[in-house]
């Protein structure tokens, strides 16, 4: 198995209790690009994610990354749930989020040494947040939020960056800050993976794209992976009927 | 001093059970506290009520098993196992945590219950068990109390980080392999050790208060969970020593006293604390509406009467804003103890400082206007109230993103001259139509936007910033104009709201 290939997934099946939510789930995700994961509602992608990292169990398949068991890996990476997964009203500062993100280097009962407070600070500082360290988090726009969530992944020095939905409500000046700060993770060789549901920035923005519907429609580059016949599949259109009625998205998209 | 002498340390001199009980309330009003900060973060305050219930069944079952040695090692072990199995049936059936935890506790308390009515274990009080009786601890029951409360809090300074990831964000944390599902089971274990080690002081039912109410108190003063747990530890230090001297001194069953304290706290807290406490929380919503009316009318008058340079009174205030003339009033009062307008009844001035002070707010409103209309295609009549909405929870940032997608736009789309920098407003050289002699000709320079009806009806008959415009003919209740070779027929309530700047030559008609 080659190792640029950062997370091979092969003939995942998982359910809900008896509910199949993906079967025959088969793709892989490289170092070094922006990945996109994206599908109608429902359609698994947190749960796909969920899955990648061991947070659900899985009825059958496997899940490697760079290679191993992804639990040799698991320092190494940086997930960022849906912010509506957190309670915002917990106490803790903009710095002590964004700190969390060091505690899993290294062993738990460890103190928080200079390293950690420089990483910190540089973290806030790519997200445009210096100033915002003592703020309760529970004061902050959701834009804001996502930032800090943001700066925690940047903190953590992982190799891998896990985003669930990143760009929902959250205002302008973030999204293209959010967009800037994966692009260079991606340039820097870390593996960048978005959960998405905006079609319109997938050929925009991302290298490779996984359309998914249940299944794994398409997995790949953005170029042989986002046809509008694989996104027709998975949001269940029919090819044949007027474009018009049928593909508002899909044009929007640019295809 | 010495009052206080007699009062505080006498007892403790003259019994030795009040120095025994001292320690007690102290380990286990500083430990339970501690533990509570973490369940109320993590919204799971009735796991302490669940644990402890289930916790009388090990008392019952250690003490057949072992007699007095048994009753700790009975308790502790049914309080993980229980712990246990509330994760277990949530975790593996669609009952959430709640239901798990009633199904499961009941189940347990009620076994135990059973049991004691069926065995009737002579060394088991069922009424200390529940309650405590502080005042009967023993040497041995002291330093197991000790030995549990420094384990609790020594394993939980060893592990914080860990605690306070997964209390936090638990899927982050299990995510980049921080071994959550331990930490859970050693949380448990930690909150069975603590009950256990509280039963003589404050008994299984009234321990529940003291792993809430500290925690729950604290999360109303702070936003570090560092500090919550310290605030928390000091509630519940002051509430289990006043509660024991309570008790000594009133004849109050000691528990009891203890989470009597412990709710006056909370209860003071709530409505006393200085950001989230109720009385602080109406204060701030009522400064906050203030603020926002202070601004809206310093904005007006700045506008009306320095900018156009027309009359400004307090009923025109009113009306303009759909307020009371009392709150215009009161806004105007504060206003001109802040020296931002002149003082005086009648027509209301502003002073320079007060041009200063509005010039960000009317750029702020006005920038807002002009990136709804030209960026996200509002209407025009639409945008003054769009503006309004949006305006005062704003912030800098985002208003210089709008400013810089506008370009180096001037105006804003009602004509209104958009000032740069802070101090850049000017009066301009316009008049409303409502004083125009017939004859006159020029162009719009602004609509005023303070009525979204009459504000449509304008733009609908062309009356636009810039348009030309000439006044045919006036009369009392009318003004015929003529623009863009269309004729119509202003009512006095509409000229006013139409600012020209006359051309130099005037022709004749």
């Amino acid at each position: 198995m080659r190792h640029d290939e950062g997370f091979r997934i092969d003939r995942l099946r998982v359910s809900y209790g008896r509910r199949r939510v993906l079967d025959d789930t088969s793709g892989c995700f490289r170092a070094g690009r922006m990945s996109a994961i994206v599908g109608p509602n429902g359609a698994g992608k947190s749960t796909l994610v969920k899955a990648m990292l061991g947070l659900v169990p899985i009825d059958r398949g496997v899940v490697a990354l760079f290679g191993d068991p992804v639990r040799r890996h698991r320092h190494r990476i940086a997930y960022v749930p849906q912010r509506s997964d957190i309670d915002w009203s917990y106490p803790a500062t903009v710095a002590e989020v964004v700190g969390m993100g060091r505690y899993p280097l290294g062993c738990l009962w460890r103190w928080t040494n200079s390293r950690d407070r420089e990483r910190v600070a540089a973290a806030l500082k790519s997200v445009s947040l210096v100033g915002f360290e003592d703020r309760a988090i529970g004061a902050l726009s959701g834009g804001q939020q996502q930032r800090v969530f943001l700066a925690r992944a940047i903190a953590q020095e992982a190799a891998v960056a896990v985003l669930d939905e990143p760009f929902a409500a959250i205002d302008a000046v973030t999204e293209s800050l959010l967009w800037r700060v994966l692009e260079e993770m991606a340039r820097a060789g870390k593996l960048v993976i978005v959960v998405h549901h905006d079609l319109s920035a997938v050929r925009q923005r991302f290298d490779d794209v996984a359309i998914l519907s249940g299944r794994m429609i398409a997995c790949g580059s953005v170029e042989s992976a986002f046809t509008e016949r694989n996104i027709a599949i998975a949001y269940r259109r029919s090819l044949h009927e007027p474009e018009e009625a049928t593909l508002p998205r899909v044009r929007e998209a640019g295809l | 001093m010495d009052a206080l002498w007699t009062l505080l340390v006498a007892p403790l001199l003259d019994y030795g059970f009040m120095r025994h009980a001292l320690a007690v309330v102290v380990v286990v009003g500083v430990t339970s506290s501690v533990l509570s900060c973490l369940l109320v973060v993590r919204r799971q305050a009735l796991m302490g009520d669940a644990i402890s219930h289930s916790v009388l069944l090990g008392v019952v079952l250690g003490w057949m098993l072992g007699r007095h040695a048994g009753i700790f090692w009975g308790a502790l072990a049914s309080g993980i196992l229980s712990g246990i199995a509330i994760t277990y049936v949530e975790r593996n059936s669609r009952v959430k945590l709640d239901a798990a935890m009633g199904v499961f506790f009941t189940f347990a308390f009620a076994l135990g219950l059973a049991i004691i009515s069926m065995a009737r274990p002579t060394g088991i009080d069922l009424f200390h068990v529940l309650f405590g009786n502080v005042l009967a601890v023993g040497h041995e029951e002291l330093a197991l109390t000790v030995l549990c409360g420094a384990l609790v809090l020594g394993t939980l300074c060893v592990f914080y980080r860990g605690f306070h990831l997964w209390s936090f964000d638990e899927q982050m944390a299990r995510a980049a392999g921080v071994p959550t599902g331990l930490l859970h089971y050693l949380f448990t274990a930690l909150l069975s050790a603590t009950i256990v080690a509280s039963l003589q002081a404050v008994g299984l039912i009234l321990v529940i208060a003291m792993l809430v109410t500290p925690g729950a108190t604290a999360y109303l003063l702070t936003n570090r969970l560092g500090s919550m747990m310290a605030i928390a530890a000091g509630v519940g230090l002051l509430a289990s020593v006043g509660g024991l001297y309570g008790s000594y001194y009133l004849d109050v069953a000691s528990g009891p006293a203890m989470v009597i304290v412990v709710s006056t706290f909370f209860v003071t807290a709530f409505l006393f604390a200085p950001q989230q406490g109720v009385l602080a929380r109406a204060r701030a919503r009522r400064g906050q509406q203030r603020a926002s009316l202070d601004e809206d009318v310093l904005r007006a008058v700045v506008i009306l009467d320095w900018e156009f340079g027309s009359r400004v009174d307090a009923r025109l205030l009113s009306e303009r804003l759909a307020t009371s003339l009392r709150s215009v009033r009161g806004a105007l009062r504060r206003l001109r103890a802040r020296g931002l307008l002149l003082p005086g009844r009648e027509r209301i001035h502003s002073t320079p400082k007060g041009v200063e002070t509005a010039a960000p707010l009317v750029r702020r409103h006005r920038v807002i206007e002009s990136y709804l209309y030209q960026v996200e295609g509002y209407g025009m009549a639409d945008l003054h109230a769009a503006a309004e909405a949006l305006e005062h929870d704003i912030d800098t940032e985002t208003l210089e993103y709008m400013q810089g997608r506008l370009g180096d736009a001037a105006f804003d789309p009602h004509g209104h001259r958009i000032p740069r920098g802070d101090g850049d407003l000017r009066p301009v050289s316009a008049a409303p139509l409502s004083e125009l002699e017939a004859g006159i000709a020029g162009r719009i320079s602004m609509l005023d936007d303070d009525r979204s009806d009459i504000l449509l009806e304008l733009t609908e008959r062309g009356l636009l910033p810039k348009a030309p415009l000439r006044v045919v003919r006036r009369s009392q209740d009318s003004v015929q104009i003529s623009v863009g070779g269309r004729e119509s027929v202003l009512s006095p309530e509409q000229a006013r709201r139409v600012f020209v700047t006359p051309m130099s030559v005037a022709p004749a008609g």
